[in-house]
Parts: structure tokens; C-alpha cells; sequence
């Protein structure tokens, strides 16, 4: 990778981002997996406040929880 | 606990948060050339592929800079400017409060706005406010996002909302008085006016408690006279101020040490000054630039490369005593490109003349400034008001005349008002009068080279 495409990664942080990642990951199984819309409109919320914590620890793959 | 309410981006060295920087701005280039009409456009007249954009010299220098006159004419067309978000992941409508005219229509997501609130959390934490604290907003609750974010950023925190909506400025003092808030939020004029209600039926507001005065959408919390009255007017040295443009959302927020200025929120915005002329980078942070900016907060509508024609002093390597390590705006926003008179060879900007008004006894707060062209020169008409009755207006206007000439290096026509005489505003204050016609104000445009 060249330096312009190397990830960049916050001291102290990177095994936050590791974790949050992957709930994130769980967290979007269980939204397709919603029994009721209910369900999947508080999921998408709590999408919203895992994707703010996650910027918070430098994440920048994509830049807004609805990005594909 | 924490004194950063988020230290890994707060204390992140310099080459760091530019590196992330870079990282964000090229990933949303692409974002925006896919998902935006408008920037597609810009980014194709330019000759100017995402790809292209791979060093910050290419973001300088390649990239092509964005302007509101842009998302105006899209606008017209569609309804929003720089649309990017489809109408299923709108949460809420705002639109700007036209401080150069014309009104900017805007659609926020859901998360975006929790994004936003999010601003306020670095500035309060450091203050000291916790979520056992509450905040009591001055605000109808209208279409002007400013005071909204600072609710955002109020349930991003924990705080306990208190609404002043619809309420009258004396029912709102009386509501200050008895739930006793430890924030007061609103424009800084609009917090004068509030102590001069409660003077005018005897309460004194200094007796509610009131920690902290907090708000914006204007440059009062910035200008240490406004600061000074507002601290003697409510009992308080805790002024917190935000900075933003209503497009991209607030870009600045004070820190507990008050080095005369905000510091970028740079988890939600990459924001860089220039020459408003030539378009090239100002690193010298003794030199006035042109605010530009990149929002990662308003995606629905992104803002990248923006001129906010706010001219500022930016500091990339801050030191006086926070701890932070973003970028610092001493004195904040110290005018506009648009609103610049020169005046028999001068350039007047208004933040100056606000400045220096407070700094004759007997003036008041509330002024307006009129800008006018008369055969062929411009002209400032400096309206205010005295403060308190019985004083010798004429006298009063010659001495503030005369400060203003020593200060500036220019006479400027002064009226000195009766008190009260002027109107007062709930938002923004509208402070400046500009006259002249389109054709006949200043025009910067931004160069900016291609290899």
C-alpha cells in the first residue's frame, strides 16, 4: 500500500475499533434478522450510536452509518 | 476520570489527525462525485476525477473549491443543493438563516444530527458539565439549526432539556429563576436582552445560579467586551461559545481555558484558511484567511473544500494549556469577505467597529451598521445605541467617532440612538445593512491552479 492508502490508526484505540467492528458486524445480522419493525427501527438506532463510537476511535473505512 | 471526553482524536498528534484527515476527505470525494449531481458537475468541469485527489497538494490545489451560490443554483433545480441522501433518510429540515441573503435549504439524517450534538460534548466535558447538569434553551424551536445542535448535543451528553419555547423573555426569566439551569443557551444578544427584561421588573438573574452561558450565531461570545457584560449581567465567567455555518453544521467549540477563541471540532470537520484571493493555503497563523471547510457531519449534503467567507486566524499547533491538540481560532470568526467596506482606501470589516463600540462609556450593545455606495465610495452608517437616559448624544457620537477614526484609520458616520430604539431579536441579530447593490460589492474569487 502506498502511504495515501495506508489505514491510519489512533494510539490506545485500535483494539476498541477491532471489537466495535465486529459488533457491528453482529449488530447488522440481528437487524436483518428483526422479528417485528420495531425491532429493527431500534436496532437501526442503536446502528447509528455504535457508528458514532466508532468515529470516535478513528474509524474512516466509510464516513456515515447508511453508506454501502 | 477522563478530563477529554474523547482523547484519542482530542490529544492525537498533529500528523495524525492530518492523516486521518486525508483519509476522510478522499473517501468522501468519492462518496460525493457518486451520490451528488452537483459536486459530479463541479468535480467534471474541473477535470477532476476522485482518484486525482491522492495529497493534501491535491486537495489544495486540484480539487476545486465549493461556494454557496453553487448549492443555491442546484437548488433551483431540485429543491436541496448537493443532494446525496434519498428522502427515506431525512430526519429533519432546516434551512440557513441568510446571512448573505438568500436562503439554503438542508435535510439532516438521523444520524447526522446525533453527529452533531456530539460537537458540544468535547467543549462542555472539559467545562465540567456533567449529565446531572441542565440546559435551558432560549429558542422556538424553529427552522434555524443553530441552537438545535446545542440540544443534540444536550441528549448526546445526558443533560436534562429544559424548553424556553414560545415562552415570553419575562416568562423565560421566570422559568430561570425557578428551575435554576446550570446552562443558559441562546445568541449572546438575546442573553443581554434577557437580563435587561429581568432588570426592567427588578429580578436579578444573578441570583438564579447560573454556571454557564453557552450558544452562538453570533460573534458576541467571542468579543471580550460582549463577554465581560454578559459575565456581569448573569453572575458567571463561564462563556461558552460555538462557531458554525448553518450548511455545515458548528465547526468550533470553546475550551475551559479561554484562549480567546474556539478550537475545530476536527471529528466532525477538516477546516483550513486561505488567501480569499488566490485560493492558496495560509499557515502563518498571524495572517487573515478565509475559513474553508469539509464537513463529515452533513452528508446528506456534503460540503467539501466550502468557503464560509468567515475570515480567520488558524493555529494547526495550539499551546495554552488544554491539552488539545486541534486546530485554534483566536478571536473566531474577525469578519467577512462580503461584508468588507473600504472606505477612502480602508478596509473597514464590522467585527472590528463591534469591537471598539464597546469600548466608549455610555455606548450600548445594540448598534446596526449600514453600508452604502454614494458616488462611488462606499460608506459605513454606525447606528447605536447611548446607554441610559440623559446622556449628550451629539457629544457621545463625536467621541465615538473620533475613537473609531483613531482605531481604524477612518471616519465613519455615527448616529447615536435613544435606548430601546433599535430592535431586539430572539436569533441572529441582524446587525448589518448592506445596501449596495450586488454588482457594487467586493468580489473574491478563489483561483486555485491545475498542473
Amino acid at each position: 500500500m502506498t502511504p495515501a492508502d495506508e489505514s491510519v490508526v489512533l494510539a490506545e484505540g485500535e483494539d476498541t475499533l477491532r471489537r466495535l467492528v465486529a459488533l457491528r458486524a453482529s449488530l447488522t445480522e440481528e437487524r436483518h434478522l428483526a422479528p417485528t419493525p420495531a425491532v429493527a427501527r431500534a436496532l437501526e438506532m442503536t446502528d447509528y450510536y455504535l457508528f458514532l463510537a466508532l468515529t470516535y476511535v478513528g474509524y474512516h473505512d466509510t464516513l456515515y452509518p447508511e453508506e454501502p | 476520570m477522563s478530563r477529554y471526553w474523547n482523547s484519542l482524536t482530542q490529544t492525537a498528534p498533529r500528523e495524525t489527525l492530518d492523516a486521518l484527515h486525508l483519509k476522510k476527505i478522499r473517501h468522501l470525494i468519492g462518496v460525493a462525485y457518486e451520490r451528488s449531481p452537483l459536486h459530479r458537475r463541479v468535480y467534471d468541469d474541473a477535470g477532476v476525477k476522485p482518484g486525482d485527489i491522492r495529497t493534501w497538494e491535491d486537495f489544495w490545489y486540484r480539487l476545486p473549491f465549493t461556494d454557496k451560490p453553487q448549492y443555491l443554483a442546484d437548488q433551483e433545480q431540485c429543491g436541496y443543493g448537493g443532494l446525496a441522501l434519498d428522502r427515506e433518510h431525512w430526519q429533519q429540515y432546516f434551512h440557513t438563516t441568510g446571512t448573505t441573503g438568500r436562503f439554503l435549504n438542508e435535510v439532516f439524517t438521523q444520524y447526522e444530527l446525533q453527529k452533531a450534538g456530539s460537537q458540544y460534548c468535547y467543549g462542555f466535558w472539559d467545562f465540567g458539565i456533567r449529565p446531572r447538569d441542565s440546559i435551558y434553551f432560549c429558542f422556538d424551536w424553529g427552522a434555524w439549526i443553530g441552537l438545535w445542535t446545542f440540544y443534540w448535543g444536550a441528549r448526546d451528553l445526558g443533560l436534562t432539556v429544559l424548553s424556553g419555547g414560545g415562552a415570553s423573555g419575562l416568562q423565560r426569566v421566570k422559568d430561570i429563576m425557578s428551575l435554576r439551569p446550570t446552562i443558559v443557551c441562546g445568541t449572546p444578544t438575546y442573553l443581554l436582552h434577557l437580563a435587561e427584561v429581568a432588570a426592567a421588573e427588578g429580578i436579578d438573574v444573578r441570583q438564579a445560579g447560573v454556571t454557564m452561558l453557552a450558544g452562538g450565531g453570533e460573534a458576541g461570545f467571542s468579543i471580550p467586551l460582549t463577554r465581560q457584560k454578559l459575565a456581569d449581567a448573569w453572575g458567571t465567567n463561564l462563556i461558552y461559545d460555538a462557531y458554525g455555518v448553518g450548511e455545515a453544521l458548528f465547526i468550533g467549540q470553546s475550551c475551559r481555558e479561554w484562549a480567546g477563541g474556539v478550537h475545530v471540532i476536527e471529528d466532525v470537520c477538516h477546516a483550513y484558511s486561505v488567501n480569499p484571493e488566490s485560493g492558496e493555503p495560509i499557515t502563518d497563523v498571524g495572517s487573515v484567511g478565509e475559513n474553508v471547510i469539509t464537513s463529515y457531519t452533513h452528508l446528506a449534503q456534503p460540503f467539501i473544500k466550502y468557503r464560509t467567507h468567515d475570515l480567520v486566524r488558524l493555529d494547526s499547533r495550539p499551546i495554552h494549556g488544554c491539552g488539545w491538540t486541534w486546530a485554534h481560532l483566536p478571536g473566531t470568526v474577525l469578519g467577512r469577505t462580503d461584508f468588507m467596506v473600504t472606505i477612502r482606501g480602508v478596509n473597514v470589516y464590522p467585527t472590528a467597529v463591534e469591537n471598539l463600540l464597546g469600548e466608549i462609556p455610555g455606548v450600548s450593545n445594540h448598534y446596526e451598521l449600514h453600508i452604502s455606495r454614494r458616488d462611488g465610495m462606499d460608506r459605513m452608517l454606525v447606528k447605536v445605541e447611548a446607554q441610559g437616559a440623559g446622556i449628550d448624544h451629539e457629544a457621545l457620537a463625536v467621541g465615538l467617532a473620533d475613537h473609531l477614526r483613531t482605531n481604524l484609520g477612518v471616519r465613519l458616520e455615527v448616529e447615536m440612538e435613544a435606548p430601546l430604539t433599535l430592535p431586539r431579536y430572539e436569533l441572529k441579530t441582524k446587525r448589518i445593512f448592506d445596501h449596495r447593490s450586488v454588482a457594487e460589492r467586493p468580489r473574491v474569487t478563489l483561483g486555485g491552479r491545475t498542473p
